[in-house]
This record gives C-alpha cells, structure tokens and sequence, in this order.
C-alpha cells in the first residue's frame, strides 16, 4: 500500500512537471517535483529507498526529455542515495531543512545530469545558459521542497505506525 | 556483522543502479531514440497530453501574468519599442497605398506562401519543453494527423524547427535554436551562397559557418533553408534575416549571426509539413 501510495504520488509528480510547471519558468528554469520527492523519502527512509525512488522517479522524466533515457534516472538516483546518508540522525528537524535539501539536491542532480551529460556527447549542456538555468532550478527546488517534503513524508510513512516520528515532522510544524 | 551486511547491501543497490543507468543512457544514444525505448517514449508523450492540453488552457491566463512578472525588465523595454513603432505607424496611415501593401504583404506571410503544394497539419502549442535543457515545443497533434518524426515545422514568417517525438496525440519540435539543431541554409541575395545554421544554449539567435569568404553578405538579408539532396528540409523555406556579418583578416568563413524570422519564445500555431526526407 505505501508503495502504490508513494509510486502513485510520483507520477503525480511527473505529470505537473510536465503540464504545469512548463507554464510556470522562472528564468527559463522549472523545478525537478519528482527529484524533491524522492528527496523527502530519502530523508526518512535511507540509502536504498532514496537511490530505488531516485532511479525510477528520472526514468519517468527521462520519457519526456531530449536528452538520453537513463540520464535523469542516474542523477536522481545517486542524490537520492546521498541524502538518504543524511537520514542516520545527522539532520535535526528544522523549518530550514527543507528548502536547504531541496537546493542541495537540485544542485547535485543539476551537476550529476550536466556532467554525465557532457561525457555522453550531450554538448549543448557545455554552456554558461545551462549553468544559469541550473541557478534558476536549484532555488526553484529550495522553494518548492517547502510544499513537496510534507507529501512526501506522508506517503513513506509506515501504517504500521502512522504516529512514528518522522526525520521530517519539524518541517511542517 | 549485520551492520557490514547491511552497508554491503546498500552498496551493491546503487552500483546496480548506475550499471543499468549506464546502460540504458548507452542503449537510447545508440539506438538514437528508436526502436523500444522509442515505443515507450512515444505512450508517454499519449499519456501526458491531455493533461498537458487541459492545463494549457487553464494555465495560459496565469501564465501570462506569471511571464509578466518574472519578465517586467524587458516587458518595459519592449513597451518603449513597441511605442515608437506605433508612432511609426500612425505616420505611415496618412499613406493609404502603403498600407494596402502591407496589408497584402501580411495575408501572403499568414497563408504561408512559401510552403508551395506541401501538404500542412495545422497544430497549437500545448506546452514548452518540460525539461530545463531542451528548446523544444509540444503540439496537440501526432501520428493521427500523418506527422512522422523529422517533419518540417513553420509558422506565419518561417521555419520553427523540425518534429524529434512523436505520439499519437502529440509531437515534440526540435526549435532551429536548439543547440542540437542544424539547419542547410542558402542566401538567395548573394549568389546563393551556402551554409550551416547551428542553434547556441540560451541564445535567440542562429550563426550560419562555412559561407564562403567570397559571398558579399548584407544586414537584413534573407536566408533560406537550402534543400539539399537527403537534407532534413524542402528549400526555400524562409529561416531568417542576417543581422551581422563579420570577415576577420585571413579567415576562410564568415561569422554570420542570423535573427530567425518566426518568433519562438512567443508562438501559438504551427504547421507541419507532410514532408519527410524520403519525400512528401
């Protein structure tokens, strides 16, 4: 049930980045929704839920973009992987942790996809406009993970104990 | 010892993870967007699009205040132009026959006169690239209107770019701006002089090489695709208007930076043209 509710929530994700955000730029940049997602899981699930999440969140937005199916899955998955480390108690609860991680992560993922990008022959990512739009997307990120970590947090929370205390539960407060 | 195994565990996770990235980054290059993954790409894009066409039209009104927010710099510097140009042209309402002309002029460029007996899919733009690095439109059209992938796109004034992904809904379009994007070109004015129109990242406008020290180029002048044999365009459709042409000392080409005639931050229609490099 908390994987359909959380895959299902993904692809919701998807589908704004994708119909909505589109509409809404700042500076020709959009926000990665799905990348802030798997993020939120991560901090509260750990390594492998946030690279399995962060994998299967960029394959469905490789489907919608130019560049090379994979690309996204390997940039989400590998920030996923390292903000699930974060998860073993180093973080404290806090209204900052959100956007904090949300920025950091869009940062990570920008660089990931731009650099292996780069190696993959996707030369139009060698650019001062791509480090710009990367700008753009990070601070985007930042102020969307506000609104994201909580849905997030709430669909990795366990039935099984739905009161738990979350690595996230300062965010909302 | 549980701890050892559970870090083991983690570790070989995210290395299969990269492994099977790697793959298939290597399988879709390769591949060049075809075949499976093209499959799988193309039932998205179906999956997406009515979605995206329905919050197009819901979106729009908010978009536009939205642009006009975050774009208030060069709205107002727009405006200024925009003033000077309508002064301009009330000068030119005293002059009835002009404006007769002008008139005419306009209702060739909207029935797209340079498209000849090609047949067009007309389309709207839904929505603009979903992703940060990309230059490209959606269109709510596809397969089910004849559109194959690599088909001509133009709007009223010229070529827009070329269809890259397609569904059966909805298309995505490759604009000539895009970096990836590479574009034969003619200029009719200087003895048909040849070149190659390449997109830059973040950049409105295109640089044409390999034109020929000898052309004489001048500002303004047309540039059109040049329809070479297998090319990705028909000829002659206009692409855009030379805004500098510099010859350095020595240099074996010249640096031209052209202005595409169409718009493309700011298009609503398309049409695309039956048209593929096999023939219409």
């Amino acid at each position: 049930m908390r994987r359909l509710r959380l895959l299902l929530l993904l692809c919701v994700a998807v589908l704004v980045q994708n119909a909505v955000f589109p509409h809404l730029r700042i500076g020709g940049a959009g926000p990665d929704v799905a990348l802030v997602l798997v993020v939120a899981v991560a901090t509260r699930e750990g390594v492998e839920a946030g690279a399995a999440l962060g994998f299967v969140a960029g394959l469905l937005v490789d489907l919608y973009l130019q560049t090379p199916l994979g690309l996204s899955a390997l940039a989400f998955s590998l920030t996923g992987a390292s903000v699930g480390v974060l998860h073993a108690g180093l973080l404290r609860p806090g209204r900052w942790v959100a956007p904090l991680l949300g920025a950091l992560a869009g940062l990570t993922a920008n660089l990931l996809f731009i650099g292996v990008g780069i190696l993959a022959g996707q030369d139009q990512l060698q650019s001062v406009h791509a480090l710009r739009i990367m700008g753009f997307a990070v601070l985007y990120d930042a102020l969307i993970a506000a609104f994201v970590f909580p849905l997030g947090v709430w669909a990795a929370r366990s039935e099984a104990s739905p009161r738990a205390p979350a690595a996230g539960a300062g965010w909302a407060a | 010892m549980v701890v050892y195994r559970r870090s083991a565990r983690r570790r070989s996770i995210v290395i299969l993870l990269i492994i099977t990235s790697v793959t298939l980054i290597t399988l879709d290059e390769r591949g060049n967007g075809s075949g499976v993954i093209g499959s799988i790409r193309s039932g998205a894009h179906d999956v997406v699009a009515p979605v995206q066409r329905g919050v197009h039209d819901i979106v729009q009104p908010v978009s536009d205040w939205f642009d006009g927010m975050t774009s208030r710099g060069s709205l107002t510097s727009e405006n200024r132009k925009l003033r000077s140009e309508i002064q301009a042209l009330r000068n030119r309402l005293d002059n009835a026959k002009t404006l007769e002309q002008d008139n005419a002029r306009m209702r060739e460029i909207l029935q797209l006169p340079f498209i000849g007996n090609l047949k067009t899919v007309a389309a709207q733009v839904i929505t603009g690239a979903p992703g940060n690095y990309d230059s490209a439109l959606e269109i709510d059209k596809g397969t089910r209107q004849g559109i194959k992938k690599g088909m001509p796109v133009v709007a009223a004034g010229g070529l827009v770019g070329r269809v890259v992904e397609v569904s059966r809904s909805s298309a995505t379009v490759l604009l000539i701006t895009d970096p990836t994007s590479n574009v034969a070109v003619r200029l009719p004015d200087s003895n048909n002089a040849t070149g190659l129109a390449s997109g830059h990242a973040g950049v409105k406008t295109l640089s044409v090489d390999f034109v020929s020290p000898d052309a004489q180029l001048s500002k303004d002048e047309h540039v059109v695709t040049a329809g070479q044999k297998d090319g990705l365009y028909p000829p002659d459709l206009p692409v855009g208007r030379v805004v500098s042409a510099d010859k350095t000392p020595g240099a074996n080409q010249y640096a031209v930076t052209v202005r595409p005639e169409v718009d493309l931050a700011r298009i609503e229609f398309v049409h695309v043209l039956l048209w593929t490099a096999a023939g219409p």
